[in-house]
């Protein structure tokens, strides 16, 4: 079996898991609270009432200390168990003697256990058959809805998903600590490195501990499942929010597709990191927002007040923005930015008393949900994570504290996983650094073109617009599009005035609700666009502008379909043309895929710089596959170090080569399993970015160097990487001439090797030999 | 009340079935052939035929430095003509030296540890070692002299000198060096009571890194496994191996599987040819004259012979169809020439019906306890059997090692001329498996089956790596005269069945057979040559002066055995072939060990 194949297999259990816990599961139990509603609407509701059982769940059971698969199966049977008894409220007699009755023929041997399951098994199944003949009903109906849903998962696949099946590894540095943080979970051991937003780690610590997925293996593949449901999020938010039936396919598939996007909008959606996972959240909690305000204002022109229809909403809406906080508080913070365009949007009526204080109590009582576990945590001694402490920094001391902060906790960090042989935390991860050097050359030009603008026309107003325009639109330019955009660089504010105009219009025409969506979507954007500016404007910098970026980017198809699906609307409106506006819809849809198809606007398939090669990922799967457990270590570069739990041992490169230095008759080093794995690139990957010799073989001239002196990963990082795995390559070579018979090669090709050292656990081989290389001299 | 209708139906068919029952008995009485040896295999084959260091030119060659008279060089001479390598003998290095250009590169220098001058040698070993040939050091020096030279230290690989003389607990014997799996000699359980006989006093020496060892002496816990005496390792800090063995085990004959283990060890593959026989003898039984009756009386209230049929037999035939055994019974008309009792000839036509039955083979014993000598044994049993008429060939016998000589000096008489080949404990006297005359094999056996200590575990498991071969020579003569409690039947079963089900175990993939057809394999054995060459990932195996079907022992390391043309192989253990070779070239394939499971055919992932 190829390791492609594998993946594609890790893969489909991966979503399929994640799909029956947050779709299936759900669906099961609350169908029947949600009849008449929309599909995309009962989907949504569905996906963030499993998201926010299961995370709790985990949350409750860890805090306990009392989470395995026994608990959380149970846990996660309960509310079924809840739901029948309060469905057969008043034949509770006659469920217990039902119960009973099986139990008594199950002792006499009348009934036996497969076909109790069976029969078990035949209810849930037709339930399931139910929800799908339902999709099934709905793609039947919507032919070329199901179409577009299909070319949406096909352009998924096509640009996450080939380039997911054919590298395996991880892409980003701070999987291994994200790998660590969950691996502790299995001895209920949550928060082990600090209270943090736990949401992403509790859902991953299920499926591995309910699925039997390995969590390594989840973090390989998760990533693809994570874009598959931003995307599906983005649509269905689209679909349900917009006028038009087809444009949302169009924005999605303009989004997935075109490259226009800088990389770096998208090139964390090929790792598996809790702000991505918490990126589905956004537009659920805020649609539910809509929705509540939609159906609040309903209930309160029909004279009721029970809420009975809105609680929905208002229940979405705190599951949704609870999760977000759950998952990254990036994730919170465009929630509670769109909330703020909401606010405004929707100004006539938020304030109102019947609507406000539902909100505020709903706002409260999610934050408080979320922060909650995390909360009991810290009153229980556990210290806050040091991510966490500088992200508050920040927005607690603004912008001038920022640099030394960070700087601090860089060095935290860095000690942090010199003791523990860790990657450091995503904050300070290499991708970003790159992309601050890059904006940090860029803001010189920018704040020059400003105050160039500022001194031409001091005093007045338009030349304050202009230069406000031009710096938002040119931090536009630098953070979320590629230079391809060119003449449309300025059209920016004037979709957002357009979007303002469109929503005042849908006001005056009737179309409160679709008004208010508008003009918050234009109010969101518009903030979003400060915030990604910040530090132009010498703001407090809540969110660095790479990652801002990435919101701005996943958020610009809702400004485009507002746009577009406005001047439809009100091309309708004006020309009564209702029933056109489909055809309009779909031809402007199909005219958005022709073009970007035709003109070659499709992004090829990004070539994303793994920190792990594809070798070490197939070495690594069959380690695992082949031996017993604990029978083995794995010396590597880092990234196996957390990779291996609950299998085997982990011993790091830079550790053993330093016992080996200074070598003399006594040295001795032992690593006591039966068989080790020695990772060794003999074309070293460049990691933390490339150096002058990037993509040079491991030579006698590296291994001569002098080992790292530096600490954490900066052993591993740039030219050391290569000083590392040079001289890691010439003691395998020597100690494989001594011990031909004990050293073999396991793997090899002309980019990795990979040795395999079988000893006798009673008389463990000493690896320190002189190799040549031992010391500098 | 029977109709008559049915009384007759009643009756016909318990005639019927009384034919049935009858028929088949009659049919066996009527159609074993006892009077003929099916095991008897004509090889052809002579002493004259054997291989001979000195007619092949080519044999690889080992040298060995030290005592031409010591035990140590009539076992490696003797495992040198096994593995068809010549033996070259110096009595010093500078010998060799003198001599070494004249030679081809040796396969392996042994050396007697204790009788280098290692002020003028030592630096030899180096070189040799240095120029990768392996050195064997067969015992090592007193460890002041060890001491004294750094160099040799750091040749050995030995790290420090803890103590000059340690007692230890015990000794083990990791995998995979020897055949037959890990060994742990120490007296733990009172099963083991009395089994320790293994050298348990030697130096100490602590082994440095680019040392592999593979037997260490046993200590109490508070010694790190690492830092346990080492008996047998190797050293790898120069270009060729370095082995070295504390103790004197190679003054015994499990040195055979040693200095193969060790070859095995040199390089990734090594593939030598096996006798692949197991043989299991059972001495002096069946006994055919009723003596010692009055003993026999008290402790079975039989006559001898009537303890033999009546309560031996059945379990002779328990154990033979358990383990699927070919047993060799050599079948002794009577010990004790002395009395009155003379042998009963129907009792010989009885066994030899029965182990017909049981496809054993019958042979005679040539031991004797009640008489004055083997000459008068000999006559006696030559008229006994003279008198019964009976056509059996009597192929093997077994004596004892010190009268071997004598009864080769009987061969004109009766019994003996049909004599191919001999048994005898193995002793000093004569190599484990040899030719004692131009047509006779001698096929020394390693283990009574009663007793077995450490040692004789350690010396099964070294005989069994070199040769594939034992032989379990179960002496009747104990039951038959008892001497203690221990002899009487029920006592002596029980012991040497538990024996053969345990220690056996690991090597039962080796053929069980019977004397005659083992004394066809030795034949070939002894004659065969044999050529490797290596291609690729294949070896090709040509097997020369024999047609016959021979065996090898491949032991691969990292490989697995894919497939073998020409023959047919099975696993023995972990990296540990048979190779049964049909023909005369074999190929085997092999692949590595490391085949992966999740494939991965590359794509550029930086």
């Amino acid at each position: 079996m190829s390791m492609t194949v594998l993946t594609i297999l890790q893969f489909m259990g991966a979503f399929g898991a994640y799909t029956l816990l947050v779709l299936i599961l759900p669906s099961l139990a609350l169908r029947r609270y949600l009849t008449g509603r929309k599909l995309p609407e009962r989907l949504l509701y569905y996906f963030l009432a499993g998201n926010f059982y299961v995370i709790n769940l985990v949350y409750l059971l860890q805090l306990l200390h009392i989470s395995n698969v026994f608990t959380l199966v149970l846990g996660t049977v309960a509310p079924y168990v809840i739901l029948a008894v309060r469905r057969r409220k008043g034949h509770m007699t006659e469920l217990l003697e039902e119960i009973n009755t099986v139990l008594r023929r199950l002792e006499y041997r009348q009934l036996g256990g497969k076909t109790l399951f069976r029969k078990a098994w035949d209810k849930c199944r037709k339930k399931i058959q139910d929800f799908f003949t339902a999709v099934f009903v709905w793609c039947y109906h919507n032919p070329l809805e199901c179409l577009f849903l299909i070319g949406v998962f096909a352009a998924l696949f096509y640009e996450y998903g080939v380039q997911k099946f054919i590298h395996y590894s991880y892409a980003a540095s701070d999987v291994p600590v994200h790998t660590y943080w969950i691996n502790y979970m299995d001895e209920n051991k949550i928060f082990v490195a600090g209270v943090y937003p736990f949401g992403f780690h509790c859902m991953l610590h299920y499926i591995h501990v309910v699925f039997g997925m390995d969590i390594y293996v989840l973090m390989r593949v998760f990533s693809l499942v994570q874009v598959i449901y931003i995307t599906l999020m983005l649509l269905a938010f689209l679909r349900l929010c917009c006028k038009s039936r087809y444009i949302p396919y169009g924005a999605v598939l303009f989004y997935t597709l075109v490259n226009l996007y800088h990389p770096d909008t998208y090139s964390r959606y090929y790792s598996t990191i809790p702000q991505e996972f918490g990126m589905v959240f956004i537009l659920p909690t805020i649609y539910f927002a809509f929705l509540f305000l939609r159906d609040r204002r309903q209930e309160l022109a029909r004279g009721d007040v029970k809420k009975k229809e809105s609680l929905t909403g208002l229940l979405g809406f705190a599951m949704g923005f609870s999760m977000s906080l759950s998952a990254h508080f990036y994730d919170t913070m465009i929630v509670g930015i769109y909330c703020v365009g909401i606010v405004v949007g929707f100004c006539m009526y938020v304030f109102r008393r019947r609507y406000f204080f539902n909100i505020l109590c709903t706002g409260i009582i999610s934050v408080l949900i979320a922060i909650l576990p995390l909360g009991i945590a810290f009153a229980t001694g556990t210290p806050l994570e040091g991510s966490l402490r500088w992200g508050m920094s920040i927005m607690n001391k603004g912008s001038e504290a920022v640099e030394q902060q960070e700087a601090q906790e860089y060095e935290e960090a860095q000690q942090k996983s010199r003791n523990t042989g860790e990657a450091s935390t995503e904050e300070k991860e290499s991708e970003t650094e790159v992309i601050r050097e890059d904006i940090s050359g860029s803001f010189s030009a920018l704040t020059a073109a400003g105050s160039a603008g500022t001194s031409a026309g001091a005093s007045g107003l338009l030349n304050k617009v202009v230069s406000f325009n031009k710096a938002t639109v040119d931090n536009i330019n630098l953070y979320v599009f590629k230079e391809k955009i060119g003449k449309y660089k300025n059209i920016f504010w004037p979709l957002v005035c357009a979007l303002l105009v469109f929503g005042i219009l849908a006001g005056v025409l009737g179309e409160k609700d679709y008004s208010g969506i508008v003009i918050s979507t234009a109010v969101y954007m518009a903030i979003l666009t400060i915030l990604l500016s910040a530090k132009h404007f010498g703001l407090p910098e809540l969110m660095d502008a790479g990652r801002c970026s990435i919101y701005w980017a996943y958020s610009s198809p809702i400004l485009l379909t507002f746009a577009v699906d406005g001047v439809l609307y009100l091309l309708s409106a004006l020309m009564r043309v209702d029933e056109r506006m489909s055809a309009i819809s779909f031809l402007l849809t199909l005219g958005v895929v022709s073009e970007l198809y035709l003109s070659g606007g499709i992004r090829a398939i990004r070539n994303v710089p793994f920190l792990v090669t594809n070798e070490a990922a197939t070495c690594f799967s069959n380690i695992v596959r082949e031996e017993q457990d604990y029978q083995w270590t794995i010396c590597s570069a880092n990234d196996e170090t957390q990779m291996v739990y609950g299998h085997g041992r982990h011993e790091e490169i830079i550790t053993f080569l330093q016992e080996l230095e200074n070598y003399n008759e006594n040295s001795k080093v032992y690593i006591p399993t039966r068989n080790v794995y020695f990772f060794i690139e003999k074309v070293p990957v460049d990691y933390d970015g490339s150096y002058d010799g990037s993509g040079q073989c491991v030579s006698a001239r590296g291994a001569m160097y002098d080992l790292p002196a530096e600490s954490g990963l900066v052993h591993y990082s740039l030219m050391n990487r290569w000083i590392v795995m040079s001289k890691m390559y010439f003691w395998a070579q020597e100690f494989s001439r001594r011990f031909p018979n004990e050293m073999s090669v396991y793997f090899e090709n002309e980019n990795f090797v990979c040795y395999r050292l079988q000893q006798n656990t009673y008389r463990l081989l000493n690896l320190a030999i002189d190799y040549g290389y031992n010391g500098s001299d | 009340m029977v109709s008559t209708r049915n009384y007759i139906a009643i009756t016909i068919m318990m005639g019927v079935i009384l034919v049935l029952f009858q028929f088949t008995l009659l049919f066996k009485e009527n159609t074993n052939e006892y009077d003929v040896n099916s095991h008897i295999v004509a090889t052809g084959l002579t002493k004259e035929d054997a291989w001979d260091a000195t007619k092949d030119l080519n044999c690889d060659l080992v040298v060995f430095v030290g005592r031409a008279d010591g035990s140590i060089a009539g076992n490696v001479k003797q495992w040198c003509t096994y593995t068809k390598r010549k033996f070259q003998h110096y009595r010093a290095m500078t010998g060799y030296l003198e001599e070494q250009s004249s030679l081809k590169q040796p396969v392996a220098i042994v050396v007697e540890g204790t009788m280098i001058d290692y002020e003028k040698e030592l630096d030899a070993l180096i070189t040799f070692a240095e120029q990768g040939v392996p050195v064997i050091f067969s015992n090592l020096p007193e460890p002041s002299v060890i001491k004294e030279y750094p160099k040799l230290q750091e040749l050995l690989g030995i790290r420090k000198v803890e103590s000059e003389l340690v007692q230890m607990e015990g000794v083990k014997l990791f995998s995979g060096f020897l055949l037959g799996g890990e060994s742990i000699y120490k007296e733990d359980e009172d099963a083991d009571a009395g089994r320790q006989d293994m050298e348990l006093e030697i130096p100490w020496y602590k082994t440095s890194s680019g040392t592999t060892t593979y037997m260490v002496g046993m200590m109490s816990d508070s010694v790190k496994d690492e830092d346990l005496p080492a008996i047998i390792w190797r050293c790898t800090n120069k270009n060729g191996p370095v082995f070295a063995v504390n103790g004197s085990y190679m003054s015994d004959l499990v040195s055979l599987g040693i200095l193969q283990a060790m070859m095995n060890e040199i390089g990734d593959y090594e593939i030598y040819p096996v006798v692949n026989a197991q043989d299991f003898i059972i001495s002096n039984y069946p006994g055919l004259a009723a003596e010692n009756e009055e003993v026999m009386m008290e402790l079975y209230s039989r006559k001898q012979n009537a303890v033999f049929r009546d309560i031996i037999w059945p379990g002779m035939i328990a154990i033979n169809e358990k383990n699927h055994f070919n047993l060799t019974f050599m079948i002794t008309p009577q010990v004790d020439y002395l009395d009155l009792e003379e042998p009963n000839d129907e009792e010989l036509v009885m066994y030899l019906k029965q182990l017909n039955e049981q496809k054993a083979e019958a042979g005679l014993s040539m031991e004797y306890s009640k008489t004055t000598n083997l000459q008068v044994k000999v006559n006696r049993d030559s008229i006994f059997f003279r008198k019964t008429g009976i056509g059996y060939q009597f192929c093997a016998a077994a004596v004892a090692a010190e009268d071997v000589a004598q009864l080769l000096t009987m061969q004109d008489k009766t019994i003996m001329k049909n004599i191919n080949t001999l048994t005898c404990y193995y002793s000093s006297l004569y190599p484990l498996l040899s030719y004692c005359t131009d047509n006779i094999t001698l096929q020394c056996s390693n283990s009574n089956g009663v007793s077995h200590t450490f040692m004789e575990d350690f010396r099964l498991k070294g005989i069994e790596t070199a040769l594939g071969y034992s032989s379990i020579e179960l002496d009747m003569n104990n039951v038959a005269w008892p001497q203690t409690s221990d002899d009487r039947w029920e006592n002596y079963y029980r012991v040497f069945a538990k024996n053969v089900d345990t220690y056996w175990k690991p090597f039962v993939d080796f053929d069980m057979v019977t004397l005659s057809e083992s004394d066809a394999r030795v034949r070939t054995f002894l004659t065969m040559d044999y050529e490797v060459t290596r291609e690729e990932d294949s070896l090709v195996v040509d097997v020369e002066n024999t047609k016959r079907e021979v065996w090898f022992l491949l032991r691969v390391h990292n490989k697995q055995l894919e497939s073998v043309e020409g023959g047919e192989f099975k696993e023995i253990e972990d990296g540990a072939y048979l190779i049964h070779a049909k023909k005369p070239q074999v190929i085997l394939k092999t692949k590595e060990d490391s085949d992966l499971y999740y494939s991965y055919k590359g794509i550029d992932g930086r």
